[in-house]
């Protein structure tokens, strides 16, 4: 992945909203083929995110985590590596939060306890991703596999440790108690539920950017994911970065379990992420692994997210279609790609001819 | 405790699930191994048993048969393996950006075509099912008789596969081939093997596979279909195959002991073993991640596994 150049950067936003507009595009066909308008119904989905401030802050809501995800599939992605993983890491991140959450001592103020709340998190993803890390660099096992395998544990413990061990007092749910008053984000729209996770997660795009691009360990992770062979003859480490650049993108992933937990539920719950980890993995392929990007691919997701159950409410389309048009984007990234290079082979092909008719003549 | 581990007709229903659990996560992985020895990578398993699932239950619905449902299942999946086939192979796309973007649109049209067709989040029950088939004589050996030979009719069949792909592999000459491409495309194109038409129909035919495994799951397990009901077989699968060395004998054995724990969080509690059923669950996957770090970089590994081919022009 190179670093964006202003016409490489142009070719990308403009291919990714070719791909996003065919893949409406389909969805709108699968809309019309149930007998619904699917202009109307479009427009339903994006007023379902705008329609007054409530909806918008639910919306943001829903993207803090998704855009922190997808910062964390995009960070491992400049390295060459796919960290498929941030789903498990979430969970890992939001339980070592909530256990911090819960048994710190309760009167600290919030200067104290909020960011200890927010290390914890993003340790326990960070710590997730790193022995991932660790796996590939010493023992050469793939991280795809690794990533997958460690997400279904981290859930498991996460459901052992809310059932069991961490399980609320009165013993009534699968949940733990509410953590302290002072590890809770404080609200920034009130009376809507927006809270400061959202600040955390649109500082989080710079503070990446200006770690890959503007630091030597961001020179070296982009490097190794350009060219292991050319980084490994300038004396770097491959080894090593792997595992930074694995438990770097585990702990934003950890972060954003740590905004869940801290702004939203507030205790820990089983299968409180619907799946963030899996969304940020399409929002950063939809961002072409573009740190700045991905924000507003981010949105565009939340959008969609939130427009799924307008839709469904609303006209009875069924909110999946949102997941099938989230594919269908990558797919059709994917394809536009390929398309570029057989147009620009064409056109070369066609140049070089009338160059020789010329000549000939 | 331990009169109920002396228990037999436990331990013969733990078998049986055990074994009834393990064929879709087999037929996936079987079907995985054949598509990564020609060197591509399939992570969209998951989603193609999901289509598999659904579209087995929509044909037995529609045709009021179940091989016939499990036909249309395995063939939706065909379909869908195609796509990742042409991304793959022609497009030349990274397999796991695609294989993840086809898990998102199995997903979701899966959840699309199920509200649509069937009107609610759960589909359909009280469809044609397969009923156990019993061997004679074998069937009546004590414990194993009842789990091995009282099985639904698609699971002979699924174990006759995996016959089948051992013999393909090793001991046909489109098998050697086959490896060849996954090892060494370049070397295999030289001396006159088509790499690109092995590729697509190794993806295909491990896509079909999958789509058999998730229809067995929905037609001969559970008789239903839900949404997301494959619930993670798909990248067990993928698991397995490393777990089985590419080798469908080896896969076998993966996947019934993934299949053993699939069925021991259902029987545990009859048996009585004073385990969090959490733990158990989690076995599988703890399993595959120290063996692979025990074993990685075996020489099982397809050398050109994931590793796209340009025909040189």
């Amino acid at each position: 992945m190179p670093s964006p150049r202003s016409s490489e950067l142009w070719r990308g936003i403009i291919s990714s909203a070719i791909a996003t507009a065919l893949s409406l595009g389909v969805g709108a066909l699968l809309m019309v083929a149930v007998g619904v308008n699917p202009l109307a119904a479009y427009v339903t989905m994006f007023r379902g995110s705008f329609e007054s401030a409530y909806t918008v802050a639910e919306m943001l809501i829903r993207m803090t985590p998704m855009l922190l995800s997808a910062l964390a599939f995009v960070l491992a992605f400049r390295c060459g590596l796919f960290n498929i993983g941030a789903e498990g890491q979430i969970y890992m991140g939001a339980l070592v939060a909530t256990v911090v959450g819960l048994y710190a001592p309760q009167h600290w103020p919030m200067a104290a306890m909020l960011p200890l709340v927010a290390i914890a998190g993003f340790t326990g993803g960070a710590a997730w991703a790193g022995i991932a890390g660790v796996l590939k660099a010493r023992y050469r096992v793939h991280e795809i596999v690794t990533t997958i395998m460690m997400n279904y544990i981290a859930i498991f413990l996460v459901k052992y440790m809310v059932e069991g061990p961490l399980q609320e007092p009165s013993g009534g749910f699968p949940q733990t108690s509410v953590i302290a008053d002072g590890a809770q984000l404080p609200l920034i729209l009130p009376p809507t539920p927006l809270h400061a996770g959202l600040l955390i997660a649109l500082a989080a795009p710079i503070v990446v950017w200006f770690l890959l691009l503007k630091t030597t360990l961001g020179f070296r992770i982009r490097v190794v994911g350009t060219n292991a062979w050319a980084a490994r003859v300038a004396g770097m480490s491959i080894e090593r970065t792997y595992v930074l650049a694995m438990t770097l993108s585990g702990g934003l992933a950890g972060l954003a379990g740590f905004v869940e937990i801290s702004g939203v539920q507030h205790r820990l719950l089983e299968g409180f992420s619907p799946g963030y980890g899996f969304d940020g993995i399409a929002i950063g392929l939809l961002a072409r692994g573009y740190v700045l990007a991905v924000a507003p691919a981010a949105m565009l997701f939340a959008i969609l997210a939130v427009g799924a159950n307008a839709l469904q409410r609303t006209y009875g389309v069924p909110a999946p279609l949102v997941t099938l048009i989230q594919g269908l984007v990558i797919l059709f990234v994917v394809y536009g790609d390929h398309a570029r290079t057989i147009v620009h082979w064409v056109w070369q092909q066609t140049a070089a001819r009338s160059y020789k008719v010329r000549v000939i003549r | 405790m331990i009169g109920a581990l002396g228990n037999s007709l436990l331990w013969t229903a733990f078998l049986t699930a055990a074994v009834r659990m393990t064929i879709p996560i087999l037929m996936a992985a079987v079907g995985e191994g054949v598509t990564e020895r020609s060197g591509i990578l399939n992570i969209a398993l998951e989603g193609m048993m999901l289509v598999g699932a659904f579209f087995a239950v929509l044909g037995a619905r529609l045709t009021g048969s179940p091989w016939l449902g499990l036909a249309s299942g395995t063939i939706a999946a065909a379909v869908v393996a195609t796509v990742h086939a042409y991304f793959s192979i022609t497009v030349l796309a990274d397999q796991v950006v695609c294989g993840a973007a086809l898990n998102f649109v199995c997903f979701g049209l899966t959840g699309f075509l199920n509200r649509i067709i069937f009107a609610n989040s759960m589909g359909p029950s009280g469809l044609a099912q397969f009923l156990p088939v019993d061997i004679p004589v074998l069937s009546k050996l004590p414990i194993v008789g009842a789990s091995l030979f009282n099985q639904t009719a698609p699971c002979y069949v699924a174990l006759a596969i995996v016959a089948g792909l051992w013999v393909f592999l090793w001991k046909t000459t489109w098998g050697l081939n086959l490896r060849a491409v996954g090892e060494h495309p370049l070397a295999a194109e030289t001396i006159g093997i088509d790499v690109v038409r092995y590729r697509y129909a190794a993806t295909i035919a491990g896509g079909a596979l999958a789509g058999f495994g998730g229809g067995f799951l929905s037609l001969a397990i559970v008789n239903f279909f839900v949404e997301e009901m494959t619930n993670g077989r798909g990248f067990i699968a993928l698991a397995a195959v490393i777990f089985g060395r590419w080798n469908p004998l080896g896969i076998l054995a993966a996947s019934l002991l993934f299949g053993a724990a699939d069925a021991l969080q259902l029987t545990v509690k009859g048996i009585g073993i004073n385990v969090p059923y959490q733990f158990l669950l989690m076995l599988p996957y703890v399993l595959t991640i120290t063996t692979l770090a025990m074993f990685a970089g075996h020489p099982a590994v397809p050398r050109g596994l994931y590793q796209p081919y340009h025909r040189t022009r």
